[in-house]
């Protein structure tokens, strides 16, 4: 009998436990709801000032800028696609139809292609970046990370194109300055190259440098 | 032509959108004028020709709504990282309240005031979390946004939750 009601007292005891138990969850599932209704409330008071803080827009004048810009963009793709096939066109024409020396053949033979290529090459690229905009934002950031290691790339190119043919006017100079005595002319050229050689090493070594950052603060933005 | 009306339709109707999304990611009221231009631009060529954008552009996997936003995200985010090169952008511009409806109570002028100080707040948030945030204030759903940013649902509460945060002490240390 004793057994049965110290047992009975802590059944007693245990429920109490729960009960206050139940009691402690109940209060923290109306702090949680308290808190959520706070955080529903704060971002409805956010939305609503966001919406109040719509800048006007002039959409008439927005929408005939955005025509206007829409034009020249397209105007400016024509024209360079135009103006490189025509330079292409002359370049072939002067190779099928002119007499040419040997050298002027294989050199406007070289030329032919490079015009309408390089227009090709600049409407593609415009397209890509156009579809870029369409892309997610990760995406996008991704491409311009690899846009700026590209850029990179080609700054680099033509710094060592632009150094070989620095190197290859230097053997010319000598060989004419040791040759014909054409001392003036050949420093001149080479002078002028140099500046360009030293321009175009500026720029790949700012890119180079500025590389790494930039490509951090897109990793941020990720 | 048919199609050009409704390009027009659309830009009119997604207009305020895109000018919160610039002023959400500029200060500076011209660069932001210029910035809604480049978006509506954008816009445009997404929807350019419809028989080409549905091989490039809108593809009809979301909403019109989502796409335009999508699109005006991705051309603010440029800007950013344009205005970082050209070092010239400034983090605590001041923003232009002259170009927003002006108060004619003192109920509206209040309005305006917290409607100046969230867009002021919003923009010393981390890009990643004020995107987050400028699209849920807009209304978008965390999928909606995931699919727009390119990540997952989680990431996209998580960063909700850091840029609420964030944003609250912001807007409580000012005076």
């Amino acid at each position: 009998m004793s057994d049965s009601e110290s047992a009975m007292s802590g059944n007693k005891s245990a429920m109490s436990d729960n009960k206050s138990a139940l009691s402690d969850n109940t209060s923290d599932v109306n702090d949680n709801n308290f808190n959520m209704n706070e955080l529903d409330k704060q971002l409805a008071q956010w939305q609503s000032a966001y919406k109040d803080a719509t800048p006007s827009v002039d959409t008439d004048v927005l929408i005939k800028d955005t025509k206007n810009a829409r034009f020249k963009l397209k105007l400016k793709g024509a024209v360079d696609l135009v103006l490189g096939l025509a330079v292409s066109v002359w370049c072939l024409t002067l190779v099928l139809f002119e007499p040419l020396s040997t050298y002027q053949f294989l050199l406007f033979l070289v030329l032919t292609p490079i015009p309408v290529t390089f227009g090709v090459w600049g409407y593609l690229v415009r397209q890509r970046q156009w579809k870029v905009q369409t892309l997610d934002v990760q995406s996008m950031l991704s491409f311009k990370q690899n846009q700026l290691k590209q850029q990179l790339h080609y700054w680099k190119i033509s710094f060592y194109g632009c150094l070989a043919l620095w190197c290859g006017l230097l053997a010319l100079a000598v060989f004419n300055v040791l040759m014909y005595n054409a001392y003036m002319l050949w420093s001149t050229q080479l002078l002028v190259n140099s500046v360009i050689v030293f321009i175009v090493y500026r720029r790949y070594k700012k890119l180079a440098d500025d590389l790494p950052l930039a490509l951090t603060k897109i990793d941020d933005m990720k | 032509m048919k199609d050009t009306i409704q390009i027009e339709k659309l830009l009119s109707e997604y207009a305020p959108l895109m000018a919160r999304i610039a002023a959400t990611f500029e200060a500076n009221k011209s660069l932001q004028d210029e910035l809604i231009q480049e978006m509506s631009l954008a816009v445009w060529r997404a929807f350019d020709g419809t028989s080409e954008s549905r091989e490039r552009g809108f593809r009809g996997e979301a909403s019109v709504k989502t796409f335009v936003a999508k699109v005006a995200h991705n051309k603010a985010v440029d800007h950013v990282i344009k205005e970082q090169r050209r070092q010239e952008f400034a983090h605590d511009g001041e923003f232009d309240s002259s170009h927003t409806i002006s108060a004619s109570s003192s109920r509206e002028a209040i309005l305006q005031e917290n409607a100046m100080d969230l867009m002021t707040g919003l923009r010393q948030l981390e890009i990643k979390y004020r995107q987050v945030l400028a699209l849920m204030l807009e209304g978008f759903s965390q999928l909606e946004i995931a699919n727009m940013l390119g990540i997952n649902e989680s990431a996209v509460a998580k960063r909700a939750s850091r840029a609420r945060q964030q944003l609250t002490q912001i807007m409580e240390q000012k005076p």
